[in-house]
């Protein structure tokens, strides 16, 4: 492995082993994205180093990770919506292969609007509250369609049915406030659908709902996006629902990716022992005690010249210091450790 | 401890509890909604009674109706021997030592205008601790009793990781020594890697100090990790009350199944099909005489509007579900031979 | 994540002015407090004909507000109250050094600014200048003695009324009760119900400063209840009944130092606003009493000089009570923009 170029990073086009038909573009390629914090000196942070993430045509990825771990922020970036004092310092971020980085802002307004579109943690930060729920769905209709006034109202009502709303009729002249918060949900996934994305990308969507609502919830998006030959990136801390509902998996940590593969293998048999250690704190339950990791998320100061997971790891040894482990093929799927 | 704690009784006993929230519109007409509806349980001294349900149960107002920190309508709470709910807040202030409460967010469980010490100094005032210095060494000894190094205290508590904060928060609670530890969503705010650190951690505590919990979560992990009997509670009623395994191994109400299965728990296996649950809790149903799940229930029959009394399927586990008892195999359960 | 900010380490204990700030910082309510004296200094106003206390006001201002003007921790406030401090303590110590306000000089009448005469002379050959600089004191003094007293009644009885209603049995009542009156009150309008009074009464300062602060106090009321009602079922206030703290430590400790950013920008512009209510009583004749001078009163006097030219008499006052509001208002802006 040449850890040498760009950085001691990722190597750009790593092959991912079992990506579905190797040979197309991916609807999403992120390679060795790396994302600043303030001007460029030794105490910049760097939230995001080296990111790689894929996701084929009709592919339900999900984005695992803690809070901090830089999954939100990766949406951001590809969205082109990274916050105030935040730059992208390397790589690059393709769109069914278009390049987004450096296009221009009239571009990614096209594209975010048409090709991805987004579904928020919390819904009613995608709806407008002083807008009939049924009426900012049929302008975004009319705005990327042909579709006439009274059309493009009947669109969003069989938009809104479809998503499971009973009486959409009538609740489409509701505002977003008289929804309750599973409605309000499904209100913005009709809104996230109605441009026809190639690309969801689902932040958190179900994190505030309870567990029977989000598995309605999650159930729904995943059978929406597929009807649709759609992609999905599902940003998600709970890998449980990762296993549930995406085929395959990205883990990332402290900023960087530790593993891709596929959902079921990384499950069963993680290869990175951060995967491991978070799948023990979640699937594992003991008897009067639960999986503990120890120690905190590192600050993210500077690059650092490490795996960012060696402090917390049991398995760290005086190799894990000397670079950052790169991402290499192992198996079916992609690993940054060199142990594994 | 107190001596009188050890006694053979539970720390705190509840029947009957009622709690109704009265609310005015613009023209001034009532409305009643009944958060907690006729809910009893007994937790004794070393015991987690753990209460789940999705957000709108009204898990957390039992806790806080618990506390004395909102009026109860109806029923009664006995405390360390005594009906606590009829007495004033001036005259209970000092038994509050006896009963704490840790909070879901521990950012906001703390005045963000005052250093960490001096929310703790509070706490040690409770317990009788007047001078300064003593007070400083009670801090310092509950915050090493968390895993933390006692300086931290001096710090606002914006100035700390959510995890070390809820331990401060944990630390604080125990400071005046309390029996009764109401736990309220403690893991729900914190990241999965910290999460197991807090369950041990209060795991730890409750073996040292024979403390007897309430604990209200919804994250059924953490409930299986820590409860010793497990209440689910569905529009302020308790739908399946039992032991830990009762509940988990062998939930009978299709409520508790929807939600053990929502959760993508693997462990413990459950016998039975899984449940799908749909739609979602509005408080209409707790308008209903009978079962107040029908609506989402997918075995819902005419029998169940009728009144579901709590019955017992075997001895300690109780079920609000009239089908699971008498119809078992059709609802997906295995027979109970 | 939650990252540790790097000054959060050390427990350094401040030293000289910095440890007034870091004690002034440290007990909001300390400051509460001596506003409430000020506030019962005022009344003493009502038997004393010079009307000294106001002066006592300024002072006691002057040292609550200088320690802000070192502290570094609030770099955007502290321009703004230096400027309002060089404000107070000129009306303060500016009159030892001046002429006497009162003086008649019938033979320099209508001096045109120049020479010793900065500002000119009035119609009465009375300077300008020293008259500009004595009525700041009392300006300055009824409009922060008017805000003061009201603040002292409006906020905790808004934050009361909150309180009540959220945690003591029979609270809601009280808290309607209290609304409905604050709002009778507000739907006079402020002008005419001074005026009103004022005709009954006769003119003179405490009056003054008690009408203003009687229309004031219901904007406190409303703004404190308004500020206190998102926190007062914070989980923090919940941790403080858990430690078994009676209702007015809690009140006093947790919830009005939570809002006492709000309600300082309030006070900052409630000032400017007093001393305008009082400038405009007095153009109408219905102010302080002849011959105090009074920057609204010398604005009237100087109204009827604008038409033969004479722009000074009018314009130095009025520049006065415009300096004055503005400094106020900038004030009240960078501290409700601080966190």
């Amino acid at each position: 492995m040449s850890a040498a170029d760009g950085n001691g990073m990722t190597v750009p086009h790593a092959v991912d082993p079992a990506a579905p038909d190797g040979g197309e573009i991916p609807v999403l390629d992120v390679s060795d994205l790396t994302v600043g914090f303030g001007s460029a000196d030794k105490r910049r942070s760097i939230p995001l180093q080296g990111i790689r993430l894929q996701v084929a045509a009709g592919e339900r990825m999900a984005l695992v990770g803690e809070s901090g771990s830089g999954k939100s922020l990766t949406a951001a970036a590809v969205l082109g919506l990274l916050p105030e004092g935040a730059e992208v310092i390397r790589g690059s971020i393709r769109l069914d292969g278009e390049e987004l980085i450096d296009a221009p802002e009239r571009r990614l307004r096209e594209l975010r609007g048409g090709r991805m579109a987004i579904m928020f943690q919390n819904p009613r930060a995608s709806l407008n509250p002083v807008l009939t729920v049924g009426g900012q769905i049929a302008e975004v209709i009319r705005v990327h369609g042909d579709a006439g006034r009274r059309e493009s109202w009947t669109q969003a009502v069989d938009l809104l049915a479809e998503m499971g709303i009973p009486d959409a009729g009538r609740r489409a002249k509701d505002y977003v406030h008289q929804y309750s918060g599973g409605m309000a949900q499904r209100a913005a996934l009709a809104m996230a659908l109605s441009c026809r994305p190639d690309l969801l990308i689902a932040d958190e969507p179900t994190t505030g709902l309870d567990a029977t609502l989000q598995q309605q919830v999650l159930e729904l998006v995943v059978e929406q996006v597929a009807s649709r030959d759609a992609s999905l990136l599902l940003i998600t801390h709970d890998i449980a629902v990762a296993r549930a509902h995406c085929e395959r998996t990205t883990v990332m940590y402290a900023g960087r990716v530790m593993e891709v593969g596929p959902t079921d293998a990384v499950v069963e048999s993680p290869k990175n022992p951060y995967t491991s250690a978070l799948l023990k704190a979640f699937v594992t339950v003991d008897q009067r005690r639960m999986y503990a990791i120890s120690g905190v998320v590192p600050t993210l100061v500077g690059e650092l010249g490490e795996c960012a997971f060696a402090d917390r790891c049991p398995l760290a040894g005086p190799e894990c210091r000397e670079d950052v482990p790169a991402l290499r093929p192992v198996d079916d799927r992609l690993v940054a450790c060199v142990k594994a | 401890m107190n001596a009188d704690s050890t006694a053979a009784g539970p720390v705190v006993e509840v029947r009957e509890l009622v709690k109704d929230y009265v609310t005015r519109d613009a023209r001034l007409r009532q409305h009643v909604a009944r958060a907690v509806d006729g809910v009893s349980f007994e937790i004794h001294a070393g015991e987690t009674f753990a209460i789940v349900g999705e957000s709108g149960s009204g898990k957390t107002t039992v806790g806080r109706v618990l506390l004395k920190l909102t009026s109860a309508t109806d029923g009664t709470v006995i405390f360390r021997g005594d009906e606590i709910l009829d007495i004033k807040e001036r005259h209970f202030r000092p038994e509050r030592r006896h009963m704490q409460m840790v909070f879901q967010d521990p950012l906001a469980a703390f005045d963000p205008q005052t250093t960490i010490r001096s929310s703790l100094r509070e706490f040690t005032r409770l317990s009788g601790i007047e001078s300064r210095a003593e007070q400083n060494e009670a801090i310092a000894e509950a915050v090493r009793s968390v895993g933390l190094e006692p300086e931290i205290a001096d710090r606002r508590p914006s100035q700390v990781s959510g995890g070390q904060l809820q331990r401060l928060s944990i630390a604080r609670s125990l400071l005046p020594e309390p029996e009764l530890l109401f736990l309220d969503e403690p893991t729900s705010s914190l990241d999965v890697s910290i999460r197991g650190q807090i369950v041990n951690l209060l795991l730890d505590l409750q073996e040292r100090n024979e403390l007897a919990y309430l604990l209200v979560a919804h994250d059924l992990r953490v409930v299986y990790a820590m409860a010793d009997q497990v209440a689910v509670m569905y529009l302020g009623q308790f739908v399946e009350v039992g032991s830990r395994d009762q509940v988990y191994a062998n939930a009978r109400h299709p409520y508790t199944r929807g939600l053990l299965d929502a959760a993508e728990l693997d462990e413990p296996p459950r016998p039975g099909d899984p449940v799908r649950l749909v739609g979602e809790i509005s408080e209409e149903a707790a308008k209903k005489p009978g079962c107040r799940l029908s609506l989402r229930c997918p075995f819902a029959v005419d029998r169940c509007e009728e009144p579901q009394p709590l019955r017992e399927t075997e001895a300690g586990h109780l079920v609000r579900c009239w089908r699971a008892i008498e119809q078992p195999v059709e609802i997906g359960l295995p027979s109970d031979d | 994540m939650s990252v540790v900010s790097p000054r959060a380490s050390g427990s350094t204990a401040p030293e000289g002015i910095g440890r007034v700030v870091a004690a002034a910082r440290a007990r909001p309510v300390r400051v509460l407090v001596a506003v409430a004296m000020m506030a019962v200094l005022l009344v003493a106003l009502v038997w004393d004909p010079e009307w000294r206390e106001l002066r006592v006001v300024l002072t006691v201002l002057a040292i609550l507000i200088a320690p802000a003007v070192w502290d570094a921790q609030r770099r955007e406030v502290r321009p703004a109250v230096a400027v309002m401090l060089a404000l107070i303590l000129l009306a303060l110590i500016g009159p030892l050094f001046t002429r006497d306000p009162l003086m008649l000089n019938v033979g320099e009448a209508l001096g045109a600014p120049g020479g010793d005469l900065w500002f000119g002379t009035d119609q009465h050959g009375r300077d300008i200048f020293a008259r500009v600089i004595h009525g700041a004191q009392l300006d300055l003094g009824v409009g922060f003695s008017a805000a003061a007293l009201a603040v002292v009644v409006g906020m905790p009885l808004g934050a009361l009324s909150v309180f009540a209603a959220a945690h003591i049995k029979g609270g809601g009542l009280f808290d309607s009760v209290l609304l409905r009156i604050s709002e009778s009150f507000q739907a006079f309008p402020t002008l005419l119900l001074a005026l009103g009074i004022v005709a009954a009464v006769g003119p003179s300062i405490p009056i003054l400063i008690f009408i203003i602060s009687i229309v004031n106090v219901p904007v406190y009321l409303r703004l404190t209840r308004s500020a206190v009602a998102p926190i007062v079922n914070a989980d923090f206030v919940l941790a403080a009944r858990c430690a078994g703290q009676p209702v007015l430590r809690i009140l006093l400790r947790h919830i009005l130092p939570n809002v006492k950013q709000v309600v300082l920008a309030q006070f900052s512009v409630n000032v400017a606003w007093a001393i305008q209510i009082l400038a405009a009583l007095s153009f109408v004749g219905l102010g302080v009493p002849v011959p105090t001078p009074e920057w609204g009163a010398m604005v009237r006097d100087g109204y009827e000089q604008l038409v033969y030219g004479r722009w000074w008499v009018a314009l130095f006052p009025g520049l006065a009570i415009l300096f004055a509001v503005l400094t106020l208002n900038q004030l009240s802006d960078r501290v409700r923009h601080t966190t």
